[in-house]
């Protein structure tokens, strides 16, 4: 046995079964397990293997073997172990064995594998805000980039085959491997900060707080990971020192480093975004931005922290922020550097302003209406004062035109023939109905622009009624004229003008498409406790129920069988909707043609009265 | 005695239709196209009743029946308006200023003269 000793190589017998049958003292150093402990025990439990490679060499033709394979070690630290393998026939008292020599090729392949992947991923790596680690199946550091070597203080070329449990507290240096065997045996990415409190190792001995996440990655040399490394230190001392304050501030808060990553935000954050908290640290503050806005940003952002000032709410930006879910809100932030000893980081204060937004806009949508009636009641005013001095104009020669030719016709200045009474009596007519035009129409002017007066004071409907039908006597003739006044209906409060203007019209109206013998009927009649209804019904040629509803809009007069018009100045009906309306009355008609007409206003027993001025 | 009434109208055929029915009624008739004639004509003759149209350029008819109604030797003096402002506000704004009727043009020349008869009698 001491003979093996003298080699440079781990040098061990066993037999065909693989018990170990002598160890030398490299093998000792190697495995790290003494030969006292070796001899006798299973080859393959020593080396961690569950099968026993080394036998294939019985069977190869000049019985000898070389192995490349992966042993983990008392320690569980996994080694590339070359294995030269050759079967000794029986000597002697000693029967067949392997002869093995092993050599820790671990670094070699190590630098192999990495010298490959160098050039693949050295420029992307390098460019890594990150430190990041390309880790083999052995836990074994291929590749670093310049960040990483920086964080961990260790030497680019120190770090090549570096076990990663060298970067790993001893404390949690155990429960490291399994974690890493058990990323192999199902790698899934997983990202920063996924709820776990980590801590890793300088090459001096500190430790530093640490956000890992882990990739799998396919490579030529078979599956790796990329580990990134992120020093959450200053997060954390931020934390410590800010946590109390930022859960007191009404606003979500976020605070951010100069690389742009979330360093810590409060409650209201989680409330307002949607995200867990865990799910924001170490993240780019950019996800909490409309995808759109993103990129504006990072700009804004950096040339922010070259030049940070205090930017209060709500100075001059329109502002949108983005929840988990995709949505959005408009946003109010204000900006403020914070220096600390991990460097200048800037929180922001985040106010949703939704609410405000819709208020304000509900409040320029209430002055763009108001706006609207201001000038929709200019309008109506300046149309009012144009059909008021319209009508004195017109009227100024109507009432010559009217007065002189009474005059003539009336025979007050000399004979005239019956002819020529005739011809004046078609120009009276003509022209009162000219006078009626313009006083209906201005009258419709002023109550459409609320511009008509209207008293309350007892009114006597009998004496009204009865004072009206006796003026329209004359223009009844040869039609009869009946007329009832409920006496439960008989004292309203009201306009009595306003009332007798709506009875004439309707009455006039009546009257003019009733037939020679015909009949009209007025009445006054309670309906309900409030109100009362004044109704004028004819048994004239009434009025399709298809033409009805345009009977009360202006200008609408309806062609009568020939298509002949009837006299009268399209606004009258109109003009009593009105006046009946600002009395806070309706208007309606019942009719079928040949049947007659039953036109009516229902009104409050105390009508209102109303100014314009 | 017939007695004399006093139209005041800047409208030359309005004067004329006016005076024409009043001189048919029987009425002596004095005419006015405006404010400044009508205080001359007052001064010449003083009339027993007024006529007067409100809207008249320079003074106009609400600030001469204010006018009248300030000076003592016309402050009783029957004062009605003869307008082609045919509003109640203008009836109102009318009286107000001091007329004691109001007729809103086209007159009706079947009843003015027993109008300005009823007005005299109410001012006696």
């Amino acid at each position: 046995m001491d003979r093996l000793d003298d080699f440079a190589d781990a040098l061990l017998q066993a037999t065909p079964e693989g018990r170990v049958l002598a160890w030398n003292r490299e093998a000792e150093a190697l495995f790290g397990v003494p030969a006292a402990q070796a001899i006798g025990e299973d080859l393959g439990h020593l080396l961690g293997l569950s099968e026993a490679p080394w036998l294939e060499a019985l069977s190869a033709p000049d019985g000898r073997l070389r192995l490349d394979v992966a042993v983990a070690i008392r320690d569980g630290t996994l080694l590339r172990v070359e294995l030269a393998v050759r079967v000794a026939p029986a000597a002697g008292p000693h029967p067949r064995r392997l002869a093995i020599s092993a050599r820790d090729v671990t670094l070699t392949r190590c630098r192999e594998q990495a010298r490959v992947l160098e050039t693949r991923f050295r420029g992307l790596l390098d460019a890594a805000p990150d430190a990041l680690l390309i880790v083999g199946p052995e836990g074994r550091i291929l590749l670093a980039n310049r960040e990483a070597l920086r964080l961990f203080g260790y030497r680019a070329e120190e770090v090549t085959g570096l076990s990663v449990d060298a970067l790993v507290p001893a404390a949690v240096r155990g429960r490291h491997s399994a974690h890493r065997s058990a990323f192999f045996s199902s790698p899934e990415t997983r990202p920063m900060g996924a709820g776990r409190e980590l801590s890793a190792l300088r090459r001096d001995g500190s430790e530093f707080p640490a956000e890992i996440s882990l990739s799998p990655l396919q490579s030529e040399v078979g599956p790796l990971v990329a580990a990134a490394v992120r020093d959450v230190t200053a997060r954390r001392r931020v934390e410590a020192r800010f946590r109390g304050l930022l859960e007191a501030a009404p606003d979500a808060m976020v605070i951010v480093d100069e690389a742009g990553r979330i360093v810590l935000v409060n409650s209201q954050t989680e409330q307002m975004f949607g995200y867990r908290r865990d799910e924001l640290l170490g993240q780019s503050v950019e996800v909490l931005i409309p995808e759109g806005r993103r990129a504006g940003h990072a700009a804004f952002r950096e040339s922010y922290f070259g030049e940070p000032v205090t930017r209060p709410m709500g100075s001059g930006r329109d502002l949108a922020a983005r929840r988990k879910d995709g949505s959005e809100f408009p946003a109010e932030i204000s900006l403020s550097p914070l220096e600390t000893e991990e460097g200048r980081l800037v929180s922001a204060a985040v106010r949703d302003i939704t609410e405000r937004r819709r208020f304000e806009e509900l409040r320029r949508n209430a002055a763009a209406e108001a706006e609207g009636r201001r000038r929709a009641e200019e309008q109506n005013r300046l149309k009012s004062e144009f059909l008021a001095n319209m009508s004195h104009e017109l009227r100024t020669p109507l009432n010559s035109i009217v007065g002189f030719a009474e005059l003539i016709h009336d025979g007050k200045v000399g004979p005239v023939n019956g002819e020529q009474r005739e011809y004046l009596g078609d120009v009276l007519s003509a022209a009162r109905h000219l006078v009626q035009l313009i006083t209906d129409l201005l009258d419709l002017s002023k109550v459409e622009a609320g511009r008509l007066d209207f008293v309350s004071e007892p009114v006597d409907l009998g004496a009204l009624v009865h004072e009206v039908c006796d003026t329209a006597r004359p223009l009844a003739r040869a039609r009869r004229l009946d007329v009832e006044v409920e006496p439960a209906a008989r004292h309203v409060r009201g306009d009595p003008g306003r009332l007798r203007q709506v009875l004439w019209n309707y009455l006039s109206n009546a009257l003019k498409f009733t037939a020679d013998g015909g009949h009209v009927w007025v009445r006054v009649v309670a309906d309900g406790p409030e109100r009362i209804r004044l109704e004028v019904e004819d048994d004239g040629i009434g009025i399709a129920t298809a033409d009805q509803p345009r009977l009360f809009q202006v200008f609408q007069q309806l062609d009568a069988g020939s298509g002949k018009r009837h006299p009268g100045t399209g606004l009258g009906l109109a003009l009593t909707r009105r006046l009946v309306e600002a009395m806070d009355g309706q208007v309606g008609v019942d009719s079928a043609p040949g049947r007659g007409a039953r036109f009516f206003a229902t009104l409050p027993r105390e009508m209102p009265a109303a100014g314009g001025g | 005695m017939a007695a004399r009434v006093l139209v005041v109208d800047d409208n030359a055929a309005n004067l004329k239709l006016l005076g024409a029915v009043l001189r048919l009624a029987g009425y002596e008739v004095a005419t006015a196209r405006d404010a400044v004639e009508a205080e001359v004509e007052l001064r010449r003759r003083p009339p027993q009743a007024v006529l007067l149209d409100l809207q008249m350029p320079g003074i106009d008819g609400f600030t001469l029946a204010r006018r009248l109604r300030s000076e003592p030797s016309t402050r009783g003096l029957p004062l009605m308006a003869v307008t082609a402002y045919a509003g109640e506000h203008d009836e109102r704004r009318a009286r107000e200023a001091g007329c004691d009727d109001f007729v809103a043009k086209p007159i009706d020349t079947r009843t003015l003269p027993a109008r300005v008869a009823r007005l005299l009698e109410a001012c006696r």
